[in-house]
């Protein structure tokens, strides 16, 4: 009989109705016995000290059974003074002193009874500062960039030579604005601790790595933490990493020896866990009349916090996407008094394909081909940065067939030629590419014989972020123990499971399957052992009846191959788009999106769907409207609501054709499973501007493109 | 939030009455504003009256030939009412171009005229606002102004009314039916409703302490054939205007009769564009002519640091909805 549930299958979400339901248990919503509720007091300064917090008024109040800061502060490991990397294990103190380094810094947690009586006491802290001034402004603290690590620079060939052997150049700087990753489900965490040890169920992506962030927080053995997160409602980068609230927490729970629980507020979503931040991309690019690339620079200039370094390496896509004989990239970073920025979906490549992928129209443009040849003649299948083979590589055919798909022919190449009434038509096309990585994974399968029939379970420390994890190891469990999936249950979010890198990097599906399969294919492997027999006819079910069980579990490890630390392994992709600009207005609409993607096998194509139209409406965000602003003088974030932040309502987004090209590579891993994660937002924003630019011959270098800018942003030269 | 007393009072009478009794009393409508600026601890009252669920739901035809809007009635309802549909099609277009489906089916129609003021300014309570704490200056004069007035601001304020119905209810020249404290009521001309900031910005409306709306009193039917409600912003829903325009327009052989024309989000109130109205009146609907009455429009138009898109906005719109508002088929 066929398996309904086989890989490759679109079977709906095996935890669908849980969720749909209400049953499906995310972080903030387990019960614990005699639990109270934190909240955090934010700063109201961007830089400068705390010389008094008094408390008094506060821990008065009702209910009110603590107020933490740092004057009865567990002490905690601290980050040192040297601005250290923001790793996924960076630890996090908190209130260890009276500094503050960005506006909205927690300055005191305030534990009450109810949530209700902590959120008013929370009001009552009166903090008092001494205030220096803040370095907010860009453009006033450029001397101070600095190149923050080894990998940051890069360079092939000889840049200014491949510039100068060049018919044509383009150069231009793109900017993109700080985003916010604004997951539906607020951070949240309950903490409780039994000795020395603690558990928390916390909404976090990754769990083994947070558990050693935690654990060299308060400096006590890894394996006294534990984390459960068996739902997350999306993280999109920013539950990476554990965030202070949760160290908050803990520290509550430990001074009151009592459960505690902790949601943030969704102001304190763009305050306390991270953005993407402004990146500030200068592009280089020269060609031959011919259409052959022969220089790429890509400079990139962005922001960190004061106390702690990150950057999304926005260059790396111009050292592997298209072929060129001389590379120049490097990143710098600025700190300023902004909290630090984080990943947030295709970090570095969702910024860095618009400044690459928008440079690669103009250029086009400019030698008058057209955009899909012009790339294709530029096509590599050697990562050049890298130096290796990719591993597969089907952009040109995702630009072919997409192009046949979104029917390119129409396209008019003369900008302000394609008329309906009020609007101007355009067309724009991209190309994407995402690394795909591949990790380590562990995990158990448990069979069971029960009632004459053969149960599994199949157990890891792997999340399901809302991208359909435990649907497509449901399926991948079916197919290698080759029983229904109606007899597995899939088993997720806890550290008490086999070891995962997590859900995370677009690493998440290859990983959890491919560990999934090898933990099946061991089981299987040591019933046949036992039975004595090599073939496996009689299924798992026969297998553990001849041999007396009526349980077993198996262990089971995937790792990277030789030859995937050989090659270079992305997925890659491209996207079409058709925008109609009203002619005077600055109004302008997305009529419909292409994306074509090649990413390895698709596990489920009902979910990677999903995946793909989530990541081209962030794009499409990225493009329009997503925008957090800080105030110039007082260093806090004006968009502080989703009121205020500007995601895609469905309107915006009228009609997506999602394809997936059918590919094989053995390479990535056994299974051939790519990422997908983030390859949908890749390179979204550029099909969208290069759209524009079709249309009304204005070019967008800023995001987002919003009405005020399409009104009075100058026609390029040589556009009638 | 704060501590505050809840009550929800069975007549029009005792809210009044439950009103008069505290100075931090508040009446609530949908809540759709005022709860989340509570939360936001910008607005702190002590007592909350409820009157959504007071009578006033009703739309009813008034004995001068138009309509009266109860004031506890929900937007939804109003702007879908068959009536309304016919006869106030621009007041239609307005109020289902703002907010969700989901606040507009909470949002009373008395709560719309008084919803305040989007400017972030006033929304943070560590940033100086006049207009929530008088005398702490205002912010966005010097600071982020890219969607502040161009029309009517002061020293003191600089901030936008955010609603559209009332852009709407500007053009058509609506008036706003008051319960006063004693009991007795009253009448204001829409455009006398909403204040310019001065130095009080504090107050965004000429309401007294203690009064309630209860009705908006629309003149009988006009601009129901040519009309046109039209909101740029940043995205297709769930967005304020960054410039918004009501236009209607009265024809007869060829000329403009009468004319209703208003702009959203360029002040501290509807901006009523009464000598681009009057330049209109009996004039041809041209293009040229609907130019020239967006001239006007802006003549006196001040810009801030970041808003002076809104001159140009202003005017495209302005002739985008008064030609969208002449070609629509009657």
């Amino acid at each position: 009989m066929m398996n309904e549930a086989a890989l490759g299958n679109p079977i709906d979400r095996v935890e669908g109705r849980l969720k749909v339901t209400g049953k499906a248990k995310y972080s903030a919503e387990f019960p614990a016995e005699n639990m109270c509720y934190a909240l955090g007091v934010n700063s109201t300064i961007a830089k400068g000290r705390i010389t008094a917090i008094d408390t008094t008024e506060a821990e008065q109040q009702e209910g009110v059974l603590k107020v933490i800061t740092y004057k009865n502060v567990n002490r905690l490991q601290t980050l040192g003074n040297d601005r250290p990397p923001f790793t996924l294990t960076t630890v996090m103190p908190i209130f260890q002193d009276r500094e503050i380094h960005y506006y909205g810094q927690y300055v005191a947690c305030v534990v009450a009874e109810t949530f209700e009586q902590a959120q008013y006491a929370r009001r009552l802290v009166k903090v008092s500062y001494e205030k220096d001034t803040p370095d907010i402004l860009w453009d006033a603290h450029r001397e101070k960039a600095y190149k923050p690590d080894d990998n940051a620079d890069f360079s092939r060939g000889d840049m200014e030579a491949g510039m100068q052997e060049a018919d044509v150049t383009v150069e231009a700087t793109y900017t993109t604005p700080i985003e916010v990753q604004q997951p539906m489900e607020l951070h949240a965490a309950l903490v409780s601790w039994e000795g020395d040890k603690v558990k928390m169920f916390a909404s976090q992506q990754i769990l083994d790595e947070s558990c050693t962030a935690i654990a060299d927080t308060f400096r006590i053995p890894k394996e006294n933490v534990q984390i459960i997160s068996s739902y997350v409602g999306g993280g999109f980068g920013s539950k990476l990493r554990i965030h202070e609230h949760v160290i908050m927490a803990a520290m509550a729970a430990r001074m009151l020896e009592r459960p505690v629980k902790i949601v943030l507020t969704r102001q304190q979503m763009f305050t306390n866990v991270g953005m993407r931040q402004f990146d500030e991309q200068k592009m280089r690019l020269g060609a031959k009349t011919n259409g052959e690339l022969t220089a790429l620079a890509h400079h990139t200039l962005s922001h960190c916090a004061t106390q702690l370094q990150y950057y999304e390496a926005c260059g790396n896509v111009s050292k592997m996407l298209y072929k060129t004989p001389n590379n120049a990239i490097t990143h710098r970073l600025i700190p300023l008094n902004i909290q630090c920025p984080n990943s947030m979906r295709a970090p570095g490549e969702a910024t860095g394909s618009f400044a690459l992928e928008s440079a690669m129209d103009e250029l086009a443009w400019k030698l008058k081909m057209d955009p899909i040849d012009f790339r294709i003649k530029n096509d590599t299948q050697i990562d050049q940065g890298a130096g290796k083979p990719f591993s597969s590589r089907l952009l040109n055919e995702s630009l072919r067939i997409g192009a046949e798909k979104f029917g390119w022919h129409q396209r008019k190449s003369q900008p302000r030629t394609n008329r309906q009434g009020n609007w101007l038509i355009g067309h724009g096309v991209s190309g994407a590419s995402r690394r795909s990585p591949y990790r380590e994974t562990s995990a158990k399968v448990i069979a069971e014989l029960k009632n004459g029939n053969v149960w599994a379970t199949v157990q890891m420390d792997g999340t399901d972020i809302g991208t359909g994890t435990y649907t497509i190891l449901t399926q991948t469990a079916s197919e290698y123990l080759n029983i229904p999936a109606e007899n597995i249950t899939v088993a997720l979010g806890d550290t008490d499971y086999p070891v995962t890198p997590g859900s995370g990097g677009s690493w998440g599906a290859a990983s959890y399957s491919n560990g999934v399969r090898v933990a099946c294919q061991n089981l299987m492997k040591e019933l046949q052992s036992k039975s004595g027999t090599s073939s496996s006819n009689g299924g798992l079910q026969a297998l553990m009846s001849e041999n007396g069980l009526s349980s077993y579990e198996a262990m089971g490890t995937a790792a990277p191959s030789e030859a995937f630390d050989k090659h270079s392994v992305f997925s890659f992709g491209a996207n079409f788009a058709e925008v109609w600009v009203d002619k005077d207005t600055g109004m302008f609409r997305i009529k419909r999106m292409v994306n074509v993607g090649a990413a390895g096998k698709i596990l489920n194509p009902k979910t990677a769907f999903g995946q793909i139209i989530g990541g081209l409406t962030m794009g499409a965000g990225m493009a329009i409207a997503e925008k957090a602003d800080i105030e110039p003088t007082h260093g806090n974030f004006i968009t502080r609501s989703l009121a205020d932040y500007h995601v895609p309502v469905n309107l915006d987004l009228a009609n997506i054709d999602v394809v997936f090209l059918p590919e094989e590579d053995k390479i990535a891993n056994e299974m051939g499973v790519k990422g997908i994660g983030e390859l949908g937002i890749t390179s979204v924003a550029a099909s969208i501007a290069n759209a524009i630019f079709n249309a009304t011959g204005q070019r967008f270098r800023d995001l987002p493109i919003t009405p005020d800018k399409v009104l009075t942003t100058p026609l390029e030269p040589g556009v009638a | 939030m704060r501590p505050f007393t809840f009550i929800a009072p069975e007549t029009i009478e005792a809210a009044l009455s439950a009103s008069a009794s505290s100075e931090k009393a508040h009446y609530l409508g949908g809540g759709t504003n005022l709860i989340d600026l509570m939360k936001e601890d910008v607005e702190r009252p002590s007592h909350l009256i409820e009157v959504a669920d007071l009578a006033h739901q009703e739309i009813t035809k008034t004995a001068s030939g138009g309509y009266s809007l109860g004031a506890m009635k929900n937007n939804s309802d109003t702007a879908n009412h068959p009536d309304i549909r016919k006869h106030y099609p621009l007041l239609t277009m307005a109020m289902l171009s703002a907010a969700t489906a989901q606040i507009r089916n909470m949002a009373t129609n008395g709560g719309n005229l008084l919803q305040r003021t989007r400017c972030p300014y006033f929304y943070e309570t560590s940033m100086p606002c006049n207009k929530r704490e008088p005398g702490s200056g205002c912010g966005a004069l010097k600071g982020m102004n890219g969607n502040h007035a161009i029309f009517g601001w002061s020293e003191s304020c600089v901030a936008t009314n955010p609603s559209d119905m009332c852009v709407a209810l500007a053009a058509l020249e609506a008036k706003v039916q008051v319960r006063q404290p004693d009991g007795t009521e009253r009448t204001i001309a829409f455009t006398d409703f909403h204040r310019l900031p001065g130095d009080r910005p504090e107050k965004d409306h000429t309401l007294k302490k203690g009064e309630l709306i209860t009705a908006i009193e629309l003149p009988a039917p006009k601009f129901s054939d040519h009309y046109y409600y039209l909101k740029i912003r940043e995205r297709s829903s769930y967005a304020f205007a960054m410039t918004s325009v009501a236009a209607g327009l009265e024809l007869n052989n060829g000329m403009i009769t009468d004319v209703a024309l208003a702009l959203g989000a360029v002040a501290h109130k509807p901006w009523k564009l009464i000598a681009s109205e009057d330049f209109l009146r009996n004039k041809k609907p041209t293009s040229d002519n609907f130019t020239e009455a967006a001239e006007i429009a802006m003549r006196d138009a001040k810009p801030l640091k970041h808003n002076a898109y809104k001159i140009e906005m202003g005017k495209k719109a302005i002739v985008r909805s008064l030609t969208q508002a002449f070609e629509r088929k009657a």
